[in-house]
């Protein structure tokens, strides 16, 4: 059953003295076993103290981050040069240790940085400059004399493209000359100039068209060929520092990246015990932990706090109550049926009483797949192409795999590989047993229905909802008439059962049509007026009844997909027998393989997820994430849901 | 086939148009004598969403329904009326846009801000408010916006904005993007759809850009060059020229009548202005009334509905801050875009 059910939770309120609060927190972080909830009591309040540490390491991480990424191009250190956090972890203590040692660092790269970043400004002015002195060569004009005009106003700068247009229209008070030199992207190099006298008319213009003056280097000097000769060699001694300063940062890097990684460690591990910190209420010397514990881990958990306290920590342990409480939901799957989770996590995540689908549904999956995809062949080719994602290492490919071996099985039972009838059919042959095929995909349908049911009485019972249990469409209730209705309309048919067994009909029929005043009436359950749901409750009598029906339908396509497998695989070997037969025969593998394959897994998902889960599965659930040191704790990485 | 695509936005449009408030609801409301009886008549109404638990009247979320209509009848448009249609609609996310500018600008506490955001509903937005609100600086809401369209009017006005820490500059940036493109697209229509968009939104434009031109002129006291550089050169009836003149000082009286608006007389050029504002407005909403009676099968049946529905959410933001101000329900009427 564990297999099938979140796991149990207990309440746990720790309640855990100042001094011994952050080895305690260390120690709960290191087991990944209790999910923090946020407590809001009277007389308790988080401390303020915390949050302005919490707030502190969040700046410590980030200085971090700056400095590695100014050594490394990444704000965190690769996997390899992350430390495991040590065993005594004290963020009150260790933010000052942390701090000065990360201000010895700044130090040295931000030196670096003021160099690096002086030398790349001067490189951008540089180029900048050459550019615009380029565009004077024709003027053969000493560029300092440009510079000087008496009676002219010349400026060189950016416009947004659209906007050198709006500038010429704006001076229609006074003579201009806007001369666009060069467009780049969406921005466009101009000289305007205008007499000295409207200046200030140019300026304003310009300034509101969003214009970005440029003013031509001091460097260059003379007429614009020596000035560009010049920038040229002012150029290359700065492209040779910033060479020189590429190395520096390689030898800073060597140097300053073990300690970096070391502190980033520190710190990212002493800033989640912060952030955790920061929510407990504290009231007087005392702080509140409070959270949800799995029933497995509690003893692992009391032994570990008083350990680390080195007392016992007042701990009370109380049951949940899911009507209103939001308990979170950890399944621990076994890892063969982990790279299955996605069928069901896509859907949604099963909540604290809920049974969590995810062996039923790979089994029912794999089945389905299988049926409308059997051949021995093209299920070995699945198997091949699942094999080799997952050394790629794409979790997804063992479920590729395991739908190829599925559809291996149904091609024995089928007697196809590759379209030929080369194997003897272990059952039948689609084509020409079509209607056991189909009959026995609706009845795989029917049977899959009812597990859904069942599923869905279970989660009732759990959640102790009666209504839901007795008296709702996937209750008792509809599935007496489930079974009525298709068990005692064919058993009439047949004469094995009396034409009496019809009666129930109508009165299921009533019950479901009254569930809400019923449930109103035993159970005291909310809902709306009387009028209200007796209209409501018969359009969802009809609604229900049709869909019986067209829910155990839905499952022939299982059987209409095998023959159309079957059907189309046998047509690609027919047309395989001319001259370009081979090619013919390699075309429609892949078209069935690739395409078929796809469209076919979507349908099986279909009929799971609407059919299946329709029944019984909301996947509400809030996921248990423990207090960790890890992102993502050993949760995620051991692949147990959370 | 576009005959087909407007069936389906009319469709809409008329099961949806029972949802309006009645005469003798707007009636009601100007009548109440609190907010909280106010916010008890309005959660009687189809503007029920609007009234939170604690009997407060979230307008925003009004206008959230508005850019939620418009996200549906885009759906239904021909290719080329669905494009305008969905850039005009994109005024909602630049309002928040605004906001948000403002926010970060002015240093005030996101959370609050939030709520004066317009819930636009999901995946027709471009950009993620809450990020951008928690974005330290003009300049990090910016960074934030690199994959957005609007991020190349923002930066062409990024560095005035840094040298004189004005918003206006960014604010002004976004308005001409946003009105440029809705010209361009404008007359990218053909046909009827062409002669829709001209008579619809051609107006609204050309009645904003007259009153930009005044505001720069009255309130910024602008050089012309500068109204030049911050309005729009192609607005239909109010072009470059128009422009030009209001630049050179023509009087807004001679203006306004050229639009066909006559303001009262005796009126400064402020209080004017924000009469014209409300003329153009009430114009507006007669115009969108008129149309919506009509069995319209094209663009302009659809901007009418829309411009029905903001216009009786401006109307109700008028009477729920006229309640808390203290006006009676006749001033309040005076105010309204419909009539009283």
């Amino acid at each position: 059953m564990s297999m099938l059910a979140p796991e149990r939770m207990l309440e746990a309120n720790l309640f855990v003295l100042e001094p011994d609060l952050e080895v305690v927190t260390a120690a709960l972080a290191r087991m990944e076993a209790l999910h923090l909830e946020d407590v809001v009591q009277e007389g308790w309040t988080p401390s303020s103290e915390w949050t302005e540490r919490d707030n502190c390491y969040s700046g410590l991480t980030a200085r971090l981050g700056e400095m590695l990424k100014a050594l490394t191009g990444k704000t965190i250190p690769g996997r390899e040069a992350q430390e495991e956090p040590d065993q005594d972890l004290r963020p009150s203590r260790d933010w000052r240790e942390i701090e000065s040692r990360l201000a010895a660092v700044e130090t040295r790269v931000q030196a670096w940085q003021r160099r690096h970043k002086a030398a790349s400004e001067a490189m951008d002015q540089l180029k900048l400059g050459e550019s615009q002195v380029q565009l004077l060569l024709p003027l053969d004009v000493p560029v300092e004399d440009l510079r000087g005009l008496e009676y002219q106003t010349v400026t060189l700068g950016i416009l947004p493209t659209e906007n050198v247009k709006r500038v010429a229209e704006a001076l229609f008070q006074i003579p201009f000359i806007l001369i666009p030199l060069q467009s780049h992207s969406d921005r466009t190099l101009v000289l305007a100039a205008s007499s000295t006298g409207n200046a200030a008319i140019l300026e304003r213009a310009l300034k509101s068209a969003f214009f970005e003056p440029i003013a031509l280097p001091p460097e260059a000097l003379g007429r614009p060929a020596e000035a560009l000769a010049a920038l040229k060699r002012k150029a290359q001694e700065i492209h040779a520092m910033l060479e020189s300063l590429d190395r520096e940062r390689e030898k800073l890097s060597a140097e300053l990246l073990p300690e970096l990684a070391r502190l980033w460690s520190r710190a990212d591990a002493d800033g989640k015990l912060a952030q955790a910190i920061r929510r407990f209420p504290k009231h007087g010397e005392v702080f509140l932990i409070s959270g949800w514990v799995p029933v497995s881990d509690l003893e692992r958990v009391r032994t570990a706090v008083n350990r680390a306290a080195g007392h016992p920590v007042a701990m009370e342990v109380l049951k949940p109550d899911p009507d209103r409480q939001s308990v979170p939901s950890l399944v621990r799957t076994p890892r063969w049926l982990q790279p299955f989770e996605a069928l069901v996590t896509t859907f949604g995540l099963s909540s604290y009483q809920e049974l969590d689908p995810t062996l039923i549904v790979t089994v029912s999956f794999l089945i389905m797949y299988g049926m409308m995809f059997g051949d021995l062949g093209h299920g070995l080719l699945l198997l091949l192409i699942g094999l080799w994602l997952r050394h790629r290492r794409l979790d997804f490919g063992i479920m590729v795999a395991a739908a190829g071996v599925s559809g291996m099985v149904f091609g024995l039972l089928f007697g196809s590989a590759f379209g030929h009838q080369i194997v003897r059919a272990g059952w039948l042959r689609p084509l020409e047993g079509m209607w056991t095929v189909l009959i026995t995909a609706v009845g795989g349908g029917v049977v899959l229905l009812n597990i859904g049911f069942v599923l869905n009485l279970v989660n009732a019972w759990r959640s102790r909802d009666w209504p839901r249990l007795l008296l709702e469409k996937n209750g008792v209730a509809g599935l007496a008439l489930y079974w009525t209705l298709i068990g005692g309309g064919l058993g009439v048919y047949f004469g094995i059962l009396p034409k009496t067994i019809l009666l129930f009909i109508p009165v299921l029929s009533l019950v479901l049509w009254l569930h809400e005043p019923l449930a109103k009436w035993l159970w005291r359950s909310p809902s709306g007026s009387l009028g209200e749901s007796l209209v409501t409750g018969f359009f969802e009598l009809f609604e229900t009844v049709t869909g019986y029906a067209s829910n155990s339908l839905s499952f022939i396509r299982l059987g209409a997909f095998a023959v159309a497998h079957e059907g189309l695989s046998s047509l690609v070997v027919s047309y395989s027998k001319g001259r370009w037969g081979g090619l013919v025969l390699l075309l429609g593998t892949v078209l069935l393989v690739g395409f078929e394959g796809v469209i076919v897994g979507i349908q099986a998902l279909r009929l799971e997820y609407y059919e299946f889960f329709g029944r019984f599965f909301q996947g509400r659930g809030l996921p248990f994430v423990p207090l960790s040191l890890h992102t993502g704790g050993r949760h995620a990485s051991v692949g147990i849901r959370a | 086939m576009s005959l087909f695509s407007y069936a389906a936005a009319q469709g809409y449009i008329r099961a949806r148009l029972s949802r309006l408030l009645d005469g003798p609801a707007w009636a009601g409301l100007l009548q109440a004598t609190s907010r909280t009886e106010l916010a008890r008549l309005l959660g009687a109404t189809a503007m029920a969403s609007a009234v939170t638990p604690d009997g407060h009247i979230a307008v925003q979320a009004l206008r959230g329904e508005v850019a939620r209509a418009a996200r549906v009848l885009i759906r239904f448009l021909p290719r080329g009326s669905a494009e305008l249609l969905a850039w005009y609609s994109r005024r909602f996310e630049i309002e928040n846009l605004k906001a948000v500018l403002r926010t970060v600008h002015y240093r005030l506490e996101p959370s609050r801000a939030s709520a004066s955001l317009i819930p636009i509903p999901r995946g027709s937005a471009s950009v993620r408010w809450e990020t951008l609100l928690e974005a330290g600086s003009v300049a990090a809401v910016l960074e934030e916006l690199r994959e957005s369209p609007y991020a190349r009017p923002l930066e062409n006005a990024m560095e005035r904005y840094q040298q004189e820490r004005r918003l206006f500059y960014l604010e002004v940036a976004i308005d001409l993007f946003y009105f440029q493109r809705l010209v361009r697209l404008m007359e990218s229509q053909s046909g009827r759809e062409a002669a829709d968009a001209r008579r619809f939104l051609g107006r609204w434009i050309a009645v904003q850009n007259l009153l930009w031109a005044y505001r720069y002129r009255l309130y910024g006291r602008m050089t012309p060059e500068e109204i030049i550089n911050f309005t729009l050169h192609r607005a239909f009836a109010v072009g470059l020229d128009t422009v030009r003149r209001v630049s050179l000082g023509s009087l807004l009286t001679v203006e306004a009548e050229r639009l066909g608006f006559r303001p009262s007389p005796g009126l400064s050029e402020v209080e004017m202005l924000t009469e014209i504002e409300l003329l153009a407005e009430r114009e507006r909403f007669r115009n969108a009334a008129a149309a919506i009676g009509r069995p319209l099968f094209q663009l302009g049946g659809v901007l009418a509905y829309l411009w029905l529905l903001e216009g009786e959410v401006r109307d109700l933001a008028v009477i729920v801050e006229g309640k808390t101000t203290g006006l009676s329900g006749s001033e309040l009427a005076g105010r309204l875009v419909r009539a009283a």
